[in-house]
């Protein structure tokens, strides 16, 4: 039970963040284009974001974490690899992945507008690996090897 | 895309919907629901009619075929057009077709449509003759700028202005919104033309450093209805809003129609776009829609066969799989009535016809040419 509130919560923390990092990127390429934004709608559009756009990153960010840390046990369980990098680096290059299959399967180019771009990309990789990382260190067994 | 990835996706992303308001317009209107009639059946993917002076019609497919048909729809011939670099994928192909003016005499036609490959790929105008249900002379007229990535939000609709100068609509490649503030390409624009592909002296940026002096408005996300009202002078357009924020604009010189800065619509995520619904220097939309409706094809009635509809603006959709019919004021739409929903099909492109009469295509892989007649 513990391991499955660490991991819902690790799931929530990811996509919280990356919906937050999202807010911020697409905050400032408005600001780009209007001149300074008040604080108030910039708290709105967090607000909001969070509200309506996290819930949409957790789904997808729930099965690339779940895949990626039993994805870990089987390579950790074969490899001498630290735990830390390399449920990172597993999880970042299958949520990679994911979005790879997403935005073929999708109507449009590309489904998460964090993605569009390189460092985007690498920040949304981030937000997911961490939130697998934060699993492995607060669930009951902290090694997977 | 598939209407059915449409739809997987419609239905995955639809957990946390924010609650849009609704055209609030009365849709009380008499019933007043034309006759439909099936000229014809199974073309693919059709995406825009014109009328022969002969009486037949000429229209598109996205993967590349002008079709001709008689005037009783018959489908008389499908021709491959060998356009430069045609490219076909997704949204993307062959989209519009557009008769010159004269084009009894001249034979004179203007193709819209998508150029070079996956990787590098923008919206084409290429003009061409029809001669003995040939197509000749094909010259590539124009290449928006710059390429894209995907195969989304192109455009591609035009209309003939008065002065012979050719009004064509591009979109925002979808991953490039932000660009359709940008003056200096065409993504996100309307663009103005000279039927040889140079730009009029009168466009509303010539003169100005670093900009695509083609630009005729800008601040649009997909536009794909436009209408020229002799009657009035007035140019219309629609434009494909995200989830929500399809609009309806009327078209002026140089304006920003404001996307993607001002709009009401949020992202296929849920994720706010901007936080403007409005901004000061940026138009506003005449009427939208939200939920989106996919406004995809525009005609203003002028015809006589449907007196009670002279004047009003008829809108296709593809999401709303109806035929919007607007009456206006002025500029302003005081009614709106949802038509053909009975039909449950995704609707392209709608004309007025030479006899006054009202012509569809529905979308798909099995398309049908659809004549409305008055009761």
């Amino acid at each position: 039970m513990r391991r499955i509130l660490v991991f819902l919560l690790a799931v929530l923390l990811a996509a919280s963040a990356g919906s937050v990092i999202q807010s911020l990127v697409n905050l400032q390429a408005i600001a780009a284009l209007t001149g300074p934004i008040a604080t108030a709608e910039q708290l709105s559009t967090l607000w909001f974001d969070l509200r309506h756009f996290m819930p949409v990153l957790a789904a997808i960010f729930l099965p690339i974490m779940l895949l990626s840390l039993v994805l870990s046990r089987i390579v950790l369980k074969r490899a001498t690899l630290g735990t830390v990098p390399a449920v990172f680096v597993i999880t970042a290059l299958s949520t990679w992945a994911a979005l790879l299959i997403i935005n073929q399967l999708a109507p449009m180019p590309t489904l998460i507008a964090l993605n569009r771009t390189l460092a985007g990309t690498l920040l949304l990789l981030s937000c997911c690996a961490l939130g697998a990382v934060f699993y492995h260190y607060f669930s009951r067994s902290r090694s997977v090897a | 895309m598939s209407l059915s990835r449409t739809l997987l996706f419609t239905l995955a992303l639809s957990l946390p919907q924010v609650a849009l308001a609704t055209s609030s317009l009365p849709s009380s209107l008499p019933p007043s629901g034309p006759k439909v009639q099936i000229l014809t059946e199974s073309l693919e993917y059709p995406w825009s009619l014109s009328f022969l002076p002969s009486g037949g019609f000429l229209l598109t497919e996205r993967s590349g075929q002008l079709v001709t048909l008689g005037s009783d729809g018959q489908v008389l011939q499908k021709l491959d057009v060998n356009l430069p670099e045609f490219y076909a994928a997704a949204q993307g192909g062959l989209l519009e077709v557009l008769l010159a003016d004269n084009f009894a005499q001249s034979g004179r036609l203007f193709l819209s449509y998508v150029c070079g490959t996956a990787n590098a790929n923008s919206v084409c105008l290429a003009s061409a003759s029809w001669q003995d249900n040939q197509l000749t002379d094909v010259k590539k007229i124009f290449r928006a700028t710059p390429d894209r990535r995907g195969a989304a939000h192109y455009g591609g609709r035009m209309v003939q202005l008065p002065d012979q100068s050719l009004v064509l609509t591009l979109g925002d490649g979808f991953d490039y919104r932000e660009q359709a503030q940008n003056k200096a390409n065409h993504l996100g624009k309307i663009v103005r033309l000279k039927q040889d592909g140079s730009v009029p002296a009168d466009n509303p940026l010539v003169g100005q450093a670093a900009v695509a002096t083609e630009i005729f408005t800008l601040g649009h996300r997909n536009v794909q209805g436009i209408i020229y009202d002799a009657a009035t002078g007035k140019l219309w357009s629609h434009e494909h809003g995200p989830k929500g924020g399809d609009e309806l604009n009327l078209l002026q010189a140089g304006v920003n129609y404001g996307w993607q800065v001002a709009t009401t619509g949020i992202d296929y995520t849920g994720a706010r776009i901007s936080p403007f619904t409005r901004f000061t220097g940026m138009a506003e939309p005449v009427h939208q829609w939200s939920p989106s409706i996919a406004p995809a094809g525009m005609t203003l009635y002028r015809g006589e066969a449907f007196p009670q509809y002279h004047g009003n603006i008829f809108i296709t959709a593809l999401a709303g799989k109806a035929l919007h019919r607007l009456v206006l004021d002025g500029n302003k739409v005081v009614q709106e009535e949802r038509l053909l929903t009975s039909l449950d099909s995704r609707l392209r492109d709608v004309r007025t016809g030479p006899d006054g009469l009202i012509y569809i295509l529905t979308d798909g892989p099995a398309g049908k040419l659809l004549r409305l007649t008055p009761q």
